[in-house]
């Protein structure tokens, strides 16, 4: 970093000639108002430019597992794999994050290919939702955020009640596996009345027209004679097509998250919410809507907003990974909005439930635990 | 059901190539971005992403250079050259797909008279006719089609538009511009910073070591949440801590913050840690968001939500001093 990279931007020009104060504070009104544009806009770019370097190294390895999976794996071996029983199929969807661990931006390239394979949507909705929550990385990142945080005091020396590490990680898996097993529920009864049409125009064109029968499922559609330099090359298409495509959307995304970023700040939603167990739930539910942040570091985030109730943590940190901004421009590009809608509205709605039902377990049996781990 | 049969769509093919060649170029351009960012400006990277995520950039970035090449190169070989890609949009390109038994999309054929069905096929046709058919599971037949459809490439390949379009290309340029104009190339301002510390809000402490003459190291977690419990505060109070940090002023001219930003993972997820430092004079002029270096006794006050609030009491103002920036402004 430079040595003047920020001085600049406030005034330091003019410091050796006026008082401190007033070099502060009295500048005249259109320097001020340069000064803060230019901040404004220096920050806008930071944190697009974070949102989007963070997310591209996902999104291109999504993009090439989508690639090898469409050349390379036949579509009859992914149906057998999957039960045929519905109900079971989006449980294993939800919980196939544990062997494929997958950030949200590349699980969603991801699964638009598998969708194509034949895999079910409910089971589809089930893994994108979930995977990004249930996988081992996200369960450290969550458990090292919060370690320690049970023996939170406040001023006179009382336990705040905060939840631990390993009651956090409980309360975010088993707020995430049971939302997206719901939702997948949801897409399925969905799908059974309208079928295809919930996906987006160009994808719902080369769906099976029924899911139902697996063997009436689309079969291979490439002439078993390309030569693997042929087949690397089609891997390669379809890479760059699905990296072209998803990442149009997570730019468009990251600018509208930059932007709410810039304007709503954590302490408002801190300061709101203190005594409103439902107000702060629903406020950190927005606040994870606008802030798209990657399920790997939203922890930390969460973390820090540390005299808050852990209700309202776990709203964040389940809301988080399954709806953001960013996810809704992606989302775009594989569903059609009934089904978009749909799915916001049944994770919403079972987010809200599960924080509020999780906020009076742990106000009433909370106490207890949070003495036991402290008192160790 | 293997059915070959030949397209004849030159517009399409036109708008096929400059959307493949499009791809090509943007995806090189991010690759070739994303590498140069490692190489020759880190410090860019720096301001986005925390330092374990630079070779994860750049090796997305060669993954992209890589594929780009490759698909390049396949591109370049299936022009003009039959059955090379199964959706190539080539002047008379054989191209086998099969049917599925929803696909009831119509062709506009012109039969060729020698065409080949299967062998429990046995309808004969004679004539050029524009059919709809549909082929079910079982069947096996192949078809010898010259036809000129102008079907557009999303119905029948695996799913997607090859349609020219450039606002997208255009969204993708965004980057590759802010790379060009060499941005983000500063930390957050002070007014960030200031937006996301709430009025009152010290709990956070910016603290990296403490020195009380016998020379305290401590890890930044304990200092972090010090003040929320007891036996951290009875081992801090009174030893005297060196504090790093960007100066953001207050409307009291004896009253500052010192700010580090901590980063998980990316700018986005950026938190200012901040301890309020107390000086008995004026600061005199240091601009905000200037690094300076505080020594001072370590205390912790009640603020007005009645918590415990870290504070470096300063003797003088001559505690203060101006220093370099951090080589990494972040803190991990």
């Amino acid at each position: 970093m430079r040595a003047d990279g920020i001085a600049p931007l406030f005034g330091a020009r003019g410091a050796g000639k006026l008082p401190a104060a007033e070099t502060r504070f009295r500048a005249t009104p259109d320097h001020g108002q340069r000064i803060t544009v230019e901040n404004n806009v220096r920050t806008f770019i930071q944190i697009f430019a974070g949102i989007f370097y963070e997310a591209l190294p996902f999104i291109v390895l999504g993009a090439i597992i989508a690639g090898f999976l469409e050349e390379f794996v036949p579509q009859r071996l992914i149906l057998k794999l999957i039960p045929r029983n519905r109900f079971l199929a989006i449980v294993l969807g939800a919980l196939l994050g544990l062997p494929f661990p997958m950030c949200e931006c590349g699980i969603l390239v991801i699964m638009r290919r598998l969708l194509r394979k034949g895999v079910p949507l409910s089971c589809c909705v089930s893994y994108m939702l979930a995977g990004p929550i249930i996988n081992v990385v996200v369960m450290l990142s969550t458990y090292v955020a919060f370690t320690g945080m049970e023996s939170t005091t406040d001023s006179s020396g009382r336990l705040t009640n905060q939840m631990g590490g390993v009651a956090m990680v409980t309360a975010r898996m088993l707020g995430g596996f049971l939302v997206a097993v719901g939702t997948g529920l949801v897409v399925e009864w969905q799908h059974r009345r309208h079928g295809n049409k919930l996906l987006a125009a160009d994808l719902a064109a080369d769906m099976p027209a029924s899911q139902e029968d697996p063997d009436a499922t689309v079969l291979e559609k490439r002439p078993s004679q390309l030569t693997f330099p042929q087949r690397i090359g089609n891997v390669a298409e379809i890479a760059l097509h699905d990296f072209v495509d998803i990442t149009v959307f997570l730019i468009l995304g990251a600018l509208i998250a930059a932007f709410a970023r810039l304007t709503i700040s954590h302490n408002d939603v801190e300061e709101i919410s203190r005594n409103q167990p439902a107000v702060a739930i629903l406020l950190m539910m927005g606040l994870a809507i606008l802030l798209c942040l990657c399920s790997e570091a939203d922890a930390f985030v969460a973390a820090s907003f540390i005299a808050l109730r852990p209700s309202a943590k776990i709203a964040f940190l389940v809301l988080g990974p399954m709806l953001d901004f960013k996810l809704y421009m992606m989302y775009l590009r594989v569903f059609h909005p009934r089904l978009i809608w749909s799915i916001i509205l049944s994770v919403v709605v079972q987010v809200f439930i599960y924080s509020m039902l999780l906020h009076f377990l742990w106000e009433t049996y909370g106490p207890r635990l949070s003495s036991a781990l402290a008192d160790r | 059901m293997g059915h070959a049969h030949s397209h004849e769509h030159p517009e399409d093919a036109q708008s096929y190539y400059v959307d493949q060649l499009c791809t090509i170029g943007i995806c090189g351009a991010l690759g070739g971005v994303a590498v140069m960012m490692w190489v020759k400006r880190q410090e860019m990277l720096q301001h986005a992403v925390i330092p374990a995520f630079h070779w994860m950039v750049l090796t997305s970035g060669i993954a992209l250079l890589l594929f780009s090449a490759i698909r390049a190169v396949s591109l370049w070989f299936s022009v003009g050259t039959p059955a090379a890609h199964r959706h190539g949009p080539d002047t008379a390109l054989d191209h086998a797909h099969e049917h599925g038994p929803g696909c009831d999309h119509s062709h506009a054929h012109d039969h060729a008279p020698a065409h080949e069905h299967g062998p429990n096929c046995d309808r004969t046709h004679d004539h050029d006719h524009p059919h709809d058919h549909v082929h079910g599971p079982d069947c096996n037949h192949t078809h010898e089609h010259d036809h000129d459809h102008p079907h557009g490439h999303g119905e029948d390949d695996h799913g997607h538009s090859h349609a020219w379009n450039p606002l997208r290309y255009t969204v993708l340029l965004l980057p590759i511009a802010l790379y060009f104009l060499n941005l983000p190339n500063s930390g957050f301002g002070s007014e960030h910073a200031l937006r996301n510390l709430s009025k009152d809000d010290l709990q956070n402490s910016g603290l990296e070591k403490v020195d009380d003459r016998g020379r305290v190291e401590l890890g930044f977690r304990d200092l972090e949440r010090a003040a929320y419990q007891e036996s951290q505060r009875q081992l801090y109070e009174g030893k005297t801590g060196v504090l790093r940090g960007q100066f953001v002023p207050t409307n009291k001219d004896n009253v500052c913050r010192l700010v580090r930003w901590k980063m998980t993972c990316c700018a986005a997820d950026a938190i200012p840690l901040n301890v309020r430092i107390i000086s008995p004079e004026s600061y005199g002029a240091i601009p905000a968001g200037q690094w300076v270096e505080v020594e001072g006794q370590i205390q912790f006050r009640k603020n007005d939500r009645d918590e415990y609030a870290p504070v470096l009491q300063l003797k003088s103002r001559n505690d203060i001093r101006k220093i370099e920036p951090e080589t990494n402004p972040y803190l991990p």
